[in-house]
């Protein structure tokens, strides 16, 4: 788990490394069978002298778990931080690098959180997702840094997303497509 | 700019490590001297083959002794569980050696029986990393060691959080010795100037290791708390101004000497300069991608090898 760590610590998240963590548990069951046998050999066999042996390995075993827990936790820490900065859709090629029960995770963490924002401001709910900083103006200058394609406005026209295009937008319309790398934020 | 990910904080610097931080856990891999006051019996560990079937003594250095002894396992009546142990079992004490990565010419042949030396560290750090992934398929064999701990006395390193698991105020298992760094040697020499010393190379989490060090009440540990203070205080100023006026310039040099919580130090008075100059350039308002996503796209499918 140390080399694991070492990576992660320097961000990004792996692939699910189902594998590892297969082979760490594995091993936690072979250490503990083996405590479990020492400890009826200490107290039957009387062998005391073996103490230190299952101490160690209880030891490992906490090591392992800790190792195991933290790197889960800290997974789950960049999942959730992918609701506010990227959005509640996740694209398939993040969804690849999660397991079948971070996705869950993820989708419980969002209705939690849409719940939370449809109780805020009265009736309609409030987005604490957009404006993350705060805004000047309600249109903002942006430009498209790779091809999306159509993309509509309120009052029903739609705007071409090329690359290099340049546009005069509402703001509360760009705001996620901006933090998904698609558009800039010019400033004038 | 705006961060949503926050990682769980090292807690090395009081008087807990914080069980989830990934800082700690990797501060707690780092290894200091330690004595064994009893025998520790019957240390099998199973784990996987790596090196395969192969004799040579080129083997990659992380594979010890143990896991080059062949999978075939040599049944005796007198195994516990029914396995047997291999026929080189030690009954003569092992020499453990203090460790050094032990390279490829360390490692004897499993043949011979002459000083059988073992290396610890590559055993612990399968005990702990789990990574057992086989370098040739079909090498595989699984079995079990007896080894044991020779006659107490013996000086090991150890990774803190074993020796922390291990140790009682009885000091019944072993009893720790305080690495270099915080003898009384290094301790003037820190106390003379603080901020010559290379505490990355110093084992990088130095004041959170020296923290941790505390638990094994040592003589010297007033001393050692003393130490690590002063040594932070001096180098303190160097680093706060150093974080506070690199702007837009390659700080590599400027952060290669201090340890790992000196860097996160650096780097939050780093972000703190970014985050004003932005202001200043009215930046304050201007949506960014988050950095999450562009570390992904450089990524994308990238697979790391373990």
């Amino acid at each position: 788990m140390g080399n694991g760590l070492e990576r992660r610590k320097n961000g990004g998240r792996e692939i699910d490394q189902e594998d590892g963590l297969r082979q760490v548990l594995e091993e936690m069951k072979a250490l503990y069978e083996q405590n479990q046998s020492d400890v009826n050999e200490a107290k039957s066999g009387g062998r005391g002298d073996l103490i230190p042996t299952i101490k160690f390995r209880h030891c490992s075993l906490l090591r392992n778990r800790r190792c195991t827990v933290a790197y889960l936790y800290d997974r789950l820490l960049r999942i959730r931080a992918l609701r506010w900065e990227y959005g509640s859709v996740l694209p398939n090629a993040l969804r690849f690098h999660m397991s079948a029960e971070e996705m869950e995770w993820f989708n419980h963490y969002k209705k939690s959180l849409a719940t939370y924002m449809r109780s805020l401001g009265g009736d309609e709910g409030l987005d604490i997702t957009q404006d993350m900083k705060p805004p000047k103006s309600l249109y903002i200058e942006v430009r498209c840094l790779k091809d999306y394609g159509e993309f509509e406005v309120d009052d029903g026209t739609s705007v071409l997303l090329k690359k290099n295009s340049q546009h005069f937008l509402p703001r509360w319309k760009c705001e996620q497509l901006i933090r998904q790398g698609i558009l800039e934020h010019v400033l004038s | 700019m705006s961060e949503a990910y926050f990682r769980v904080e090292s807690g090395a610097l009081g008087p807990e490590e914080n069980f989830l931080s990934l800082d700690d856990i990797l501060m707690s891999h780092e290894k200091l001297p330690v004595r064994t006051e009893t025998p520790i019996p019957r240390l099998g560990t199973f784990f996987l083959d790596r090196s395969g079937g192969a004799e040579s003594d080129n083997a990659i250095p992380e594979v010890s002794l143990l896991a080059r002894i062949p999978a075939r396992k040599t049944t005796t009546p007198s195994g516990p569980r029914g396995l047997g142990a291999p026929r080189h079992r030690a009954r003569c004490p092992l020499r453990l050696v203090v460790f050094q990565e032990a390279g490829p010419r360390a490692l004897p042949s499993c043949t011979r029986r002459a000083q059988r030396e073992v290396g610890w560290l590559p055993v612990l750090r399968r005990l702990e990393r789990g990574d057992l992934g086989p370098s040739c398929p079909g090498c595989f064999g699984s079995f079990e060691l007896n080894i044991h701990l020779p006659s107490p006395g013996s000086k090991l390193e150890l990774p803190l959080w074993l020796a922390k698991g291990l140790f009682d105020n009885k000091r019944r298992i072993l009893s720790v010795e305080l690495p270099k760094i915080y003898q009384e040697g290094w301790r003037t020499v820190f106390s003379a100037d603080a901020n010559v010393v290379d505490l990355h190379k110093m084992g990088p989490h130095f004041y959170g290791f020296g923290s941790q060090l505390l638990h094994f009440d040592s003589p010297e540990n007033a001393d050692i708390s003393q130490s690590l203070l002063q040594t932070f205080i001096g180098r303190f100023r160097r680093i706060m101004d150093s974080s506070q006026n690199a702007y837009n310039e390659d700080t590599s040099a400027l952060v290669a000497r201090l340890d790992e919580m000196e860097r996160g130090l650096f780097q939050t008075g780093q972000k703190g300069l970014n985050d004003f100059q932005g202001w200043e350039k009215g930046q304050a308002s201007q949506i960014t991608a988050s950095s999450l996503v562009q570390n992904y796209k450089k990524r994308k499918f990238t697979d790391m090898e373990d």
